[in-house]
């Protein structure tokens, strides 16, 4: 699993980093940090104008970096974390057959965590950063009491919602998790998202809801035997879902009745008929004005 | 030993039916009377008469026979409780509500996904057949543990019945009843004459439990809305009320139950309200 964890400079952006961290303690994923800069940005330019090398070491976002490195770590004790190396050591290795030398080594941990920072339009250098790096989740946070935006550059958290190629948790806040609703209209459900909502109810503790998306009253063939799977699919992992049917209708009532105790995940395939009924800008809006955290599935 | 008899289609909701009554078996003993019902068709009118009618009859019946034995065969090796299914063409309304009538069941269990918009809830506890059926109705909507028994009483309802079914269902089960008494919140019901303190008829519930060697874990008046009543109820393995034929859509307790995302055992009373 890749986990990219986008960050600003204000405060709520912890709360990325230690949700990360508690999956990445579960999980052993690749994650890296990135802070992303726009204020190097000048008008009329279409990328940031790169400062020199040596001042980037104390760019203030680098040292924010830094410290989310170390709390990121604080999660992981000693020889237990995968994101440590092993240090400078001697080691005899091979050279060519029947040829040994003992070399100064140095092992990387058995997971990366990388350190990064973009400078430009912070939407577009996101969805870059996760592109080029595959990512399966990016986690970001927002300020909570100001309509979920990021300071200074506005509804960021929202857009990467909606348009990331890969699933995004958007964290709201510090309270604890006890309920993740997870809403389908569709077959196509990646393993990836299975097991990522599998983590998020271990994690919290939390119970879990599958949403069955029904058309007039109607449930798809195709969802209910997908439903039944994956009801089958958690009692193996000892996790006992709730089925629940909402029509499409009344999705959006029922979303906000629940975006205010749990955490709301939509699974959006390519077919998913939430698309349509909750399309880009409801997906904006159900970030904007939910209680808690909310994950779009991908 | 409890007879329940068990409606099954192919579909999630009877998957999830028959294996919530496989998990009662295995706390209490019971048989499992799976019954299928393949409908001839919306308009209800066979294509034929005599030998057509009966070859096509077979030919639904033995569809219908493959995908419930496929449903029955993977949970059978769990659960040795489950009989034979008995398969047949008709109104399923009908052909189960004779089933239940010429012959003796204690309970009947029927899968229903819970849905957020409680039209489809209240069409279904006020059909024909759970009107209609001679035993108490279980309403299987997920599965979940079977561990703690909700008893729901309000203004009105018979206690005796419900007690009774109780004992007589799980009396041997390792599983803990609580008293609940509802007061809906805004009250919607006009007041009753001769209406009993919820005091009291907790009082007496636990008197009637207690004289079969139960005892409740709480004994409690909840004052709440119907819908919260309801969310609450998702603690519970099970929850168990008494309700009247004259339940009407807006009627406080039908809300609570629309709202209960888990197993509900429904005891229909026959006279009106008290």
């Amino acid at each position: 699993m890749r986990i990219l964890v986008a960050v600003d400079r204000s405060p709520y952006s912890a709360l990325a980093v230690a949700e990360a961290a508690k999956l990445a303690q579960n999980t052993w994923a690749n994650v890296t940090l990135l802070g992303v800069d726009p204020e190097r940005q000048k008008k009329g330019e279409k990328s940031a104008s790169a400062p020199p090398a040596g001042d980037m070491g104390h760019h203030p976002l680098m040292e924010i970096l830094r410290r989310y490195r170390e709390t990121f770590l604080g999660y992981f004790k000693g020889e237990d974390s995968p994101y440590t190396g092993q240090g400078f050591d001697y080691e005899v290795i091979e050279m060519k057959k029947g040829v040994w030398e003992e070399l100064r080594v140095c092992r990387a941990g058995k997971k990366d965590l990388r350190v990064r920072v973009r400078l430009g339009n912070p939407l577009r250098e996101i969805i870059t950063e996760s592109v080029e790096k595959e990512s399966d989740l990016i986690v970001i946070a927002c300020d909570k009491e100001n309509r979920c935006v990021w300071e200074k550059v506005g509804n960021v958290p929202q857009k990467v919602a909606s348009d990331a190629p890969c699933s995004v948790m958007v964290v709201k806040g510090k309270e604890r998790i006890n309920q993740v609703v997870c809403c389908l209209d569709h077959a196509q459900v990646s393993q990836a998202s299975l097991e990522l909502i599998s983590q998020m109810v271990t994690l919290h503790h939390a119970t879990l809801d599958i949403v069955g998306l029904t058309e007039k009253e109607n449930l798809k063939a195709e969802v209910e035997r997908k439903m039944d799977w994956i009801l089958k699919y958690y009692e193996a992992r000892q996790i006992k879902p709730w089925i629940k049917l909402v029509d499409e209708y009344s999705l959006d009532a029922f979303i906000s009745q629940k975006a205010r105790r749990g955490l709301v995940a939509l699974w959006m395939g390519e077919k998913s008929v939430l698309g349509r009924i909750f399309p880009r800008s409801k997906v904006e809006k159900l970030v904007k004005t939910a209680a808690s955290s909310v994950l779009i599935l991908r | 030993m409890i007879r329940a008899l068990v409606s099954l289609d192919v579909d999630l909701a009877s998957s999830i039916a028959l294996r919530y009554a496989c998990q009662m078996a295995k706390l209490v003993e019971m048989e499992l009377q799976p019954i299928h019902v393949e409908e001839p068709g919306r308009e209800g009118r066979l294509l034929g008469t005599g030998w057509v009618e009966r070859t096509w009859e077979r030919a639904l019946a033995k569809g219908g026979l493959e995908g419930v034995n496929r449903l029955i065969a993977t949970e059978r090796g769990s659960c040795p409780a489950i009989f034979a299914p008995k398969i047949s063409v008709g109104d399923p309304q009908d052909e189960i509500l004779r089933e239940l009538k010429e012959e003796t069941y204690d309970l009947f269990v029927k899968g229903e996904l819970y849905t957020f918009t409680s039209t489809k809830f209240h069409a279904r506890i006020l059909s024909r057949l759970f009107r209609n059926a001679p035993c108490p109705v279980m309403v299987v909507n997920n599965l979940v543990p079977l561990q703690r028994v909700s008893l729901l009483l309000e203004e009105g309802a018979e206690i005796q019945p419900l007690i009774g079914t109780f004992v007589k269902l799980l009396g041997t089960a390792d599983v803990v009843p609580d008293l609940l008494y509802c007061k809906f919140r805004p009250s919607r019901r006009p007041a009753f004459h001769r209406a009993e303190d919820p005091e009291t008829i907790l009082r007496a519930a636990e008197e009637m439990l207690s004289r079969q060697g139960r005892r409740p874990g709480k004994s409690e008046i909840k004052e709440e809305d119907p819908d919260k009543l309801g969310d609450l109820m998702g603690d519970y393995g099970l929850v168990m009320t008494s309700i009247h034929h004259d339940l009407g859509r807006k009627d406080p307790m039908a809300e609570l139950l629309s709202h209960t995302p888990s197993p509900i055992l429904l005891l229909f009373q026959q006279g009106g309200r008290k």
